[in-house]
């Protein structure tokens, strides 16, 4: 607790630094991720080359069908070949929640990168939201589900 | 048992209701569970975020900005950036929160800061300096929307404390409906149980009750005297009794199980048990079961084979039909009823025995009382002083007497005996009914009874019946007539009832107006020794066998007999035979018919009998008479005197030994002597229709029965020389009803002999001036009642005189009148001068012949 309190403490003071430092709106890392001591940052375009995956879906904060594309969760982890643990995201304004490494599954929620085929504001709930497929099965209809819905993602924290 | 069977459809309905009530609970409380469960998945997916959180998080993300506005201040470059953060950040926080509100006031206020944040919108996309610039403006535009977001967040909280409470209570709501139901629906399958409870100790009760029964049942099988066996359809033994382990001598354990028709049934009956088994399996009908009782043989475990009196009944169960038989040994029964019949027909042949002695013993009575009569009848003549003619009359009444009693003795034995084939014979009612009137006149005449005819029913053609029977139920009747009614008149009727034309039948009547009979007397008086007036009896000196041989004689040819009778008004004989018409010639009335004939030529007479009294007696009466006579003691001797000497009559005793009566007339007859013409008599004490048949087959003329006496000689030996008047009765056409004679020939006879010529050509002058004055006022009657009243005097006084033909006539418009046939009546009535004048006629052409 003190070392995730501590490495916590570290990464938010990272980020800070790093955001600070990042000069040019394209070259800007727009995720970080941390697993053990190990840190990963991601710009747009890094997040791009990684496989993409998309679904449509409604949600609860958006009119009509959605449809989304972006880096799967599990994607992601298996590039990080990261198999267990607890994933705490958490957003520029610091919202932060825990996601089970079990919600990262095949056609499971994605880092979203696009909706309708177009990059997401800042003030439009981007640039980053984690979505869940919530058509595809009532499981991902609960608060717990929306919960983890996190939109203008920054930092990805594997523990 | 009794009351379930009372309200048994009432209780059903009741079920039947409850039923009903507790599917419907349990359907509203699935309906209602279904609709709580759908909630409770309602729950499990949201469908909206956590809304105090987005409204919560608003007033954050707008302090946020608010601080962030005042940090920009500075000018500091991140600072600007963390600003255009802060703004985008709460930008989009409102249009979260535009989405997860619930109330249309909230729309309102947030689009309120929408609005607010867009105006912005150009000063923080500017450039930073165009920003810091602009950082008042801004200021004072979020000053202006400051209380919002607090508001936003309070308003939700209260709006969703009220959403949760509303739908908390609505649930409440649902589970309380459910509760009730379930509570509902709990204490119906309470009362259910409650009920099936009872059922249950009902039906244990029941089922007891049953098994008590089934035990009682059981014990009195055991107990029974019958064997009893229980089949299956198969004929297989299910159950067997104590007794049948008596009867059977078979242990029950070996006959369960096992065939009773291999087991019970001898080998020569089992065919046809298995067919009846066949049948009913084929038909489902029984043969032997529900038929009462039957009698068969069975076997015994020791191959005893004995009769058996077997009932069987049809147990009609659910499951499987049985055959309950009871089944007695009546080898005992048999034994004893066989000994019962034996001692029967033991007592019948003793009694038969005794009857037969009791014959005999008349029938040799008679001859030596027919000697003893006679013998008095010779003493009773003039030589005697009047005390000895007194005696002897005593001895003579005394013997009529005892010889009345003998004869009923004789009839009684007659009547029992079965009416042989042969003793029927062609019978002509007319002739029997007249002959009788005519026989039974002298009789009547001693107590001043008058007897009157009607033969209006009868027709000429004879019937085939036993003719003596028939002359002693009249006899017998008419003779009992006589006694009770003295000094009266006495109707003998007879007509043939053709109502059913198959069965014709004799009906015939003899009416008297005596004293009557009282009804309780009624039944008895057909009965044996039954004497109504003992005084009577003792005078007159009957048996009291009258009737009882009557009634015998009656019920012998098939008919029946009634007495109507009412005190004081006389009494009326009923009976009825059967009557069976024959076309064979009538044969002359077995009794000859007494004729009086003074004038009678001496004549030469051969008296054929080995009894010494008897020919002794019958030559006394015969000299008397004025005749010659020869003795002969056997047939041979009657034989050798007829070869000898010329008889103008022969008078041939029957049973003799050696050579009988009647082979010797056939000799006499057939021979070339000089009496093979003469008219040969039957001398006999006691002969049958057959046997009289016999005697004519073989030659005999006539037959004279014992006892004899001068006057029955007198009349025989008339009609032996002469042709019975009889002959004078014109026989009529079948076809028309039956004609009587003008005059009844016997009793103009009888006229003749009783008053002498003169004085009956006196009488019959009274009688012609009395009938004459009585035609024209017969003519003028004024109705019917006088009509009938003087008809019914005219035919008294002609009825006395033998006018037989107008006294028919004169019966006839009497029935009329009775019947209320008035016009009828006086048409007849037409016709009644000229029948008088007939009967002047041929009484003046007897009188003066």
């Amino acid at each position: 607790m003190t070392f995730h309190a501590f490495t916590k403490t570290i990464t938010t003071a990272l980020c800070g630094i790093a955001l600070a430092t990042a000069v040019s709106a394209q070259e800007e890392a727009v995720l970080t991720v941390t697993a053990g001591d190990e840190e990963q940052s991601y710009t747009m375009e890094q997040l791009k080359e990684l496989p993409s995956s998309s679904f449509t879906t409604e949600t609860i904060w958006t009119e009509g069908p959605q449809t989304f594309q972006g880096v799967s969760l599990k994607d992601l982890l298996d590039t990080l070949e990261v198999t267990e643990g607890m994933i705490e995201a958490t957003a520029i304004n610091d919202y932060a929640i825990e996601i089970p490494i079990e919600d990262a599954v095949l056609d499971g929620p994605i880092i979203a990168y696009a909706n309708n085929d177009k990059e997401m504001s800042r003030r439009g709930k981007g640039p980053l939201w984690i979505v869940y497929p919530y058509d595809s099965d009532v499981k991902y209809q609960t608060e717990t589900i929306y919960s983890r819905s996190i939109w203008q993602l920054n930092r990805l924290a594997i523990k | 048992m009794a009351d379930s069977v009372h309200h048994g459809p009432q209780r059903s309905r009741v079920r039947y209701v409850l039923v009903l009530a507790l599917m419907a609970g349990m359907m509203l409380a699935g309906y209602l569970a279904f609709n709580v469960w759908d909630r409770v998945r309602a729950l499990d997916s949201a469908q909206q975020d956590h809304a105090e959180w987005v409204f919560s998080q608003l007033e954050i993300d707008f302090l946020k900005l608010d601080a962030a506005v005042e940090q920009a201040r500075s000018g500091d470059e991140s600072d600007l950036a963390n600003l255009r953060k802060r703004f985008d950040i709460f930008y989009s926080r409102t249009e979260v929160a535009e989405r997860v509100q619930q109330s249309g006031d909230l729309t309102r206020e947030i689009q309120k800061i929408q609005a607010v944040l867009d105006t912005q919108i150009p000063l923080i996309d500017g450039g930073d300096a165009t920003l810091i610039s602009g950082l008042t403006a801004l200021s004072d535009a979020l000053r202006s929307i400051e209380n919002l977001p607090r508001n936003i967040g309070l308003a939700s909280i209260t709006f969703a404390a009220k959403a949760a409470e509303a739908e908390r209570k609505q649930i409440a709501q649902l589970i309380e409906i459910l509760l009730v139901i379930v509570v509902t629906v709990t204490i119906a399958l309470l009362g259910a149980i409650l009920r099936l409870s009872r059922q249950t100790i009902t039906l244990n009760r029941a089922s007891r009750e049953v098994e008590r029964n089934h035990s009682q049942l059981e014990t009195m099988l055991r107990a029974s005297l019958d064997a009893v066996m229980v089949l299956s359809v198969d004929g297989e033994i299910i159950d067997f009794n104590g007794s049948a382990e008596d009867v059977f001598s078979i242990s029950r354990n070996h006959a369960l199980g096992r065939s009773y028709i291999e087991l019970l049934v001898p080998p020569e009956l089992r065919n046809r048990q298995r067919d009846n088994i066949a049948h009913f399996n084929a038909t489902g009908k029984t043969r032997l079961a529900e038929t009462g009782r039957h009698e068969t043989k069975m076997i015994d475990g020791k191959g005893r084979i004995f009769p058996v009196e077997l009932s069987v009944s049809l147990a009609r169960s659910n499951d499987a039909p049985v055959f309950v038989t009871y089944i007695r040994d009546i080898t005992d029964k048999l034994q004893k009823e066989k000994e019962i019949i034996r001692a029967r027909d033991e007592a019948l042949d003793a009694y038969q025995e005794k009857s037969r002695f009791f014959a005999m013993m008349s029938h040799e009575m008679r001859t030596p009382l027919n000697g003893i009569l006679s013998a008095i009848h010779l003493l009773h003549d003039d030589r005697l002083d009047a005390e000895q003619r007194n005696y002897v009359e005593a001895a003579l009444k005394s013997g009529d007497i005892l010889l009345g009693h003998i004869d009923d003795v004789l009839a009684i034995e007659r009547s029992e005996a079965e009416t042989n084939a042969h003793e029927l014979q062609a019978s002509d009612m007319v002739a029997l009914t007249s002959g009788l009137i005519n026989t039974m006149t002298p009789l009547a005449r001693t107590s001043d009874t008058r007897l009157h005819l009607d033969q209006d029913g009868l027709t000429d053609t004879p019937i085939l019946t036993d003719l003596r029977a028939v002359q002693q139920i009249l006899a017998n009747l008419i003779s009992n007539a006589i006694k009770f009614s003295p000094d009266d008149d006495i109707v003998l009727s007879a007509s043939y009832d053709m109502e059913d034309a198959e069965a014709p039948i004799l009906h015939i009547e003899v009416a008297d107006n005596g004293p009557g009979i009282p009804s309780h007397d009624l039944k008895r008086i057909f009965e044996d020794y039954v004497s109504l007036d003992s005084r009577y009896e003792r005078r007159t000196g009957g048996t009291g066998l009258g009737l009882g041989i009557v009634r015998r004689l009656v019920h012998r040819l098939g008919g029946t007999i009634t007495c109507v009778s009412e005190v004081g008004k006389g009494a009326r004989f009923i009976v009825r035979l059967p009557a069976k018409f024959t076309e064979t010639e009538t044969p002359l009335p077995v009794a000859p018919l007494p004729l009086e004939c003074e004038d009678m030529p001496a004549l030469t007479l051969l008296v054929v009998d080995d009894n010494e009294i008897n020919r002794d007696l019958l030559k006394a009466m015969l000299v008397r008479l004025g005749h010659t006579v020869m003795l002969a003691d056997s047939g041979q001797e009657g034989i050798d005197r007829a070869a000898e000497h010329r008889f103008d009559a022969i008078l041939m005793d029957i049973s003799m030994p050696g050579i009988s009566g009647l082979q010797a007339t056939q000799v006499i007859l057939q021979g070339e002597g000089p009496n093979a013409d003469t008219p040969i008599m039957a001398v006999t004490a006691h002969a049958l229709p057959n046997e009289r048949a016999a005697f004519t087959a073989g030659g005999m003329t006539g037959f004279l029965q014992k006892p004899i006496n001068t006057q029955t000689l007198k009349t025989a030996l008339s009609n032996l020389v002469q042709p019975p008047a009889l002959a004078l009765t014109t026989p009529s056409d079948a076809q028309t009803p039956p004609q009587h004679p003008v005059l009844n020939s016997h009793q103009v006879d009888e006229l003749f002999e009783l008053l002498g010529p003169e004085k009956l050509a006196d009488r019959i002058g009274d009688l012609r001036r009395r009938v004459e004055g009585q035609l024209p006022p017969l003519a003028s009657a004024q109705d019917g009642d006088e009509l009938q009243r003087k008809t019914h005097d005219l035919a008294g006084l002609c009825g006395m005189f033998g006018a037989e033909r107008l006294h028919a006539l004169l019966a006839t418009i009497e029935n009329d009148c009775k019947r209320g046939d008035v016009q009828k009546a006086r048409d007849q009535v037409t016709k009644v001068p000229a029948a008088w004048a007939e009967t002047i006629e041929a009484w003046e052409a007897r009188l003066s012949a």
